[in-house]
């Protein structure tokens, strides 16, 4: 009998019930008796091993049409990522229906299911909740009236007015609000309100909701996942959680620095050095300082000669150029530093001053930073005051600070505070002689070094 | 198929190892405020290495690593040792900060190691100076890759990690010529101290008597910046006419009337009055012989004036003394006197 009746039965998509009248030939007073009689029977088995003929009886309504919930993130909880976009805490759930019957609403409640075991059926019994998910013992929701702009046509809602208290049941699973006035609700129009601070499952993959509205707002602390009471209106969702996409750049440390003796290319170079590559682009930095015939330095003349660096780094708090010389009396000396009969200038003071003709001396002057490049260079490389004062003609060679050109590490001569791109500093070197500068080469081998601080 | 589906399995466990470990280094926590200053940025010179470094947070340290690199600064990539680095030789020189580290033994050619017993970092600013470590061979940027370890054996992920450029490049070359110069110039009188103001070349003593003493006066002015400075000689004869010669004075002596006497020196003399001391800047003096005030000497080829580094204008004054006896032969009597200067540079 009961596969007879089967045979009649239509199972809906939406797990409800609807009988078909069997097509039978008999038509025996006691099979016209008997028929409906076994009709009935056979439907009152049904009702009583289906827990959707509960529908029947407490349904009142239709299934919710356009429903969706939309999270704010799809992220699994108790991942490695605990705060923020991915993490699955603190997540919004956006839920959007069109109601499928005019009432007055007072009561909703959504029941979350484990993908594992669970399904969205109303009044199914399979609902294990979803691990780790939870709505939070006193949920807050947002009951406006919502706007969704993220279609290609915005979408209005229709607000369920203020008034509902939302909680949960079973430990943060089932999300249920109520209002004892209700508001009203109309056939086909869509509403929507969002859940705050939802917790998402810590299970990868697709997990279910059961969305119930009732005409009573002490309905949904009764509620049960079989036994959901009188509701109105119903509907299933399936949600997922995802992988988050995670992005990593790496950007790599860099500094680049180099010396050239000149910004004219040399003899075969392509172009002028604006970058240290290709190096065959740098000029040697090789200075003679001197003038006329022999080009050799006297009284009668300051003779200057420049060199140049090129800086670029990402330094996160940029870069220091430091400059040492070779020679450990600080000036210029024919004798590998022990003695310098053209010394520091301004007596190696930290502070520049004038050169001149005649009284011996050596110093450097750093102008601050050009850009190499007109679109490609970035920041500036500031002169220390020690070497840079304003006038072009002053120069130093401090010899006497805690960090000058004589210490280990030598003396910082220019510096940026933050990472600088193709920047050309210019470094202009002047020395004379006096009448008793004892006759000689003199030389000086002088350091550049750049410090990026990351 | 088992074979098959074991290999398959295990190259999948290997795969998902690898992504594991990259997501692990990527979570490294990364060391603040790296810095690397070099105390000789010269290719293939030995220089000092002092890293500055800071900790983000206070896992247990028990090992630094700073690997040197010519590819990156990432530390789950392959490093290509830079060519011509050594840092086998690296000694720990000083330390600040996170303290107690000594040289580890798993310090390589270019990885220096150093350890302590495990502590707890304390996020302060610390630096590590390394002296002997041979610059890479080629000028250009290098990388070090800066990795704590909660033990001593580099095994598992490192705490934090942090990466470091830095770069090796020429030196500024200066060279500057200054020329030799010697200079001198010899009149009766020089003003100033310019030898384009020298005027007269003879000396005329007049008529000599056995009575008072004849003297007269030339100057030499002399300068160099020879580094070892420069000495004057004098050449020439004593006063002669034909065969009839005045006697020179050999050795300082004053002069005495009556007597054949030729003699020079360079001093203010008070008997015979004249004469000059030396003038102007600098450290020029006459020799013994001829320094002596009232006393005089000649010996043709003495050095009348020295100094031993170089100088600025000297004016010397050279005083001549002749005496005669009263039985002096007559005749004009005349000596030709030179004065050499020379260098040493």
């Amino acid at each position: 009998m009961l596969a007879l009746t089967l045979t009649s039965v239509i199972l809906s998509t939406q797990g409800k019930l609807k009988i078909k009248q069997p097509h039978n030939l008999m038509n025996t007073f006691k099979q016209r008796i008997q028929r409906p009689l076994s009709v009935l029977m056979t439907l009152g088995m049904l009702f009583a091993m289906s827990p959707t003929a509960v529908v029947l009886a407490a349904g009142a309504g239709g299934q919710v049409q356009f429903r969706s919930i939309k999270m704010s993130d799809s992220g699994v909880s108790g991942g490695a990522i605990t705060t923020g976009v991915g993490s699955g805490t603190n997540v919004s759930y956006r839920v959007t229906f069109t109601s499928a019957t005019a009432y007055t609403l007072k009561g909703i409640v959504i029941d979350f299911c484990s993908g594992t075991g669970g399904t969205p059926f109303i009044e199914d019994a399979n609902c294990p909740a979803p691990a780790g998910f939870t709505v939070g013992a006193t949920p807050t929701i947002d009951t406006s009236a919502y706007t969704d702009n993220t279609t290609s046509t915005p979408v209005a809602y229709s607000s369920l007015g203020a008034g509902w208290t939302a909680s949960s049941l079973n430990s943060g699973q089932t999300f249920t609000m109520s209002d004892s006035t209700g508001v009203g609700v109309t056939a086909g129009t869509a509403y929507s309100f969002a859940i705050n601070g939802v917790t998402n499952t810590s299970e990868l993959g697709t997990f279910y909701a059961r969305l119930i509205t009732y005409t009573s707002d002490t309905a949904p602390a009764a509620y049960t996942h079989a036994t959901p009471g009188s509701y109105q209106d119903y509907g299933g969702f399936a949600l997922s959680t995802a992988y988050v996409i995670q992005v990593t750049a790496k950007v790599q440390e860099t500094l680049t620095f180099c010396v050239s003796g000149s910004t004219t290319p040399p003899p075969g170079a392509p172009t002028s050095p604006t970058s240290c590559t290709p190096t065959g682009n740098l000029v040697v930095p090789a200075i003679t300082l001197g003038h006329g015939t022999n080009n050799t330095l006297d009284t009668s003349a300051v003779d200057t000669g420049s060199v140049f660096t090129i800086t670029s780094t990402n330094a996160l708090n940029g870069v220091a150029i430091r400059m040492q010389n070779s020679n450990a009396c600080g000036g210029l000396s024919i004798d590998a530093g022990v003695t310098c009969a053209i010394p520091a200038a301004n007596a190696g003071a930290a502070t520049p001053g004038a050169i001149t003709a005649g009284t011996a001396a050596f110093g450097m002057h750093c102008n601050d930073s050009t850009n190499a490049d007109l679109v490609l260079s970035v920041g500036a490389i500031t002169c220390d005051t020690n070497y840079n004062d304003g006038t072009l003609s002053h120069y130093a060679m401090d010899t006497s600070s805690v960090d000058n050109v004589k210490t280990l590490y030598g003396d910082r001569v220019a510096y940026s505070t933050s990472p600088v791109n193709l920047l050309i500093n210019k470094y202009d070197f002047a020395a004379t002689a006096a009448s008793i500068t004892p006759a000689g080469i003199y030389t000086a081998n002088l350091a550049m070094i750049a410090t990026g601080t990351f | 198929m088992k074979r098959t589906q074991f290999a398959a399995g295990l190259l999948l466990a290997l795969c998902a190892l690898l992504v594991f470990a990259q997501s692990l280094w990527a979570q490294g926590t990364q060391l603040q405020n790296r810095s690397l200053m070099l105390s000789n940025a010269l290719a293939a010179a030995t220089s000092r290495y002092k890293f500055s470094l800071q900790m983000p947070g206070m896992d247990t340290v028990q090992t630094i690593v700073f690997q040197i690199c010519a590819n990156d600064p990432f530390p789950e990539s392959p490093c290509t040792p830079p060519a011509g680095l050594d840092a086998s030789q690296a000694v720990l020189l000083s330390q600040s900060g996170e303290m107690g580290f000594v040289m580890s033994p798993q310090t390589t050619t270019n990885q220096i190691v150093i350890m302590r017993p495990p502590l707890a970092a304390s996020q302060q600013l610390s630096t590590y100076e390394f002296d002997g470590v041979r610059n890479p061979d080629a000028e250009g940027s290098y990388y070090v890759r800066v990795l704590t370890y909660q033990d001593g054996n580099l095994s598992g992920v490192p705490s934090y990690t942090g990466g470091i450029a830095y770069a090796i490049n020429m030196d500024i070359s200066i060279r500057a010529t200054v020329p030799p110069y010697l200079l001198m110039c010899v009149g009766v009188t020089i003003t100033g101290y310019d030898c384009n103001n020298v005027q007269g070349d003879y000396v005329n003593f007049g008529e000599l008597s056995s009575r008072i003493t004849s003297q007269g006066t030339s100057q030499i002015l002399a300068a160099s910046n020879a580094i070892s400075g420069y000495s004057i000689y004098v050449g020439g004869t004593t006063m002669t006419s034909g065969n009839n010669v005045i006697p020179a004075l050999t050795g300082a002596s004053p002069v005495q009337t009556g007597t054949g006497q030729f003699g020079i020196n360079l001093r203010a003399n008070s008997a015979p009055q004249g004469g000059q001391d030396v003038s102007g800047t600098g450290f020029g003096l006459p020799t013994a012989s001829y320094n002596q005030i009232n006393k005089f000497a000649f010996n043709p080829g003495d050095a009348i004036a020295v100094t031993t580094q170089p100088d600025e204008a000297r004016k010397y004054t050279v005083t001549y003394v002749v005496n005669v006896p009263a039985g002096q032969a007559p005749g004009v009597y005349v000596s030709t006197m030179s004065y050499v200067a020379l260098g040493t540079f």
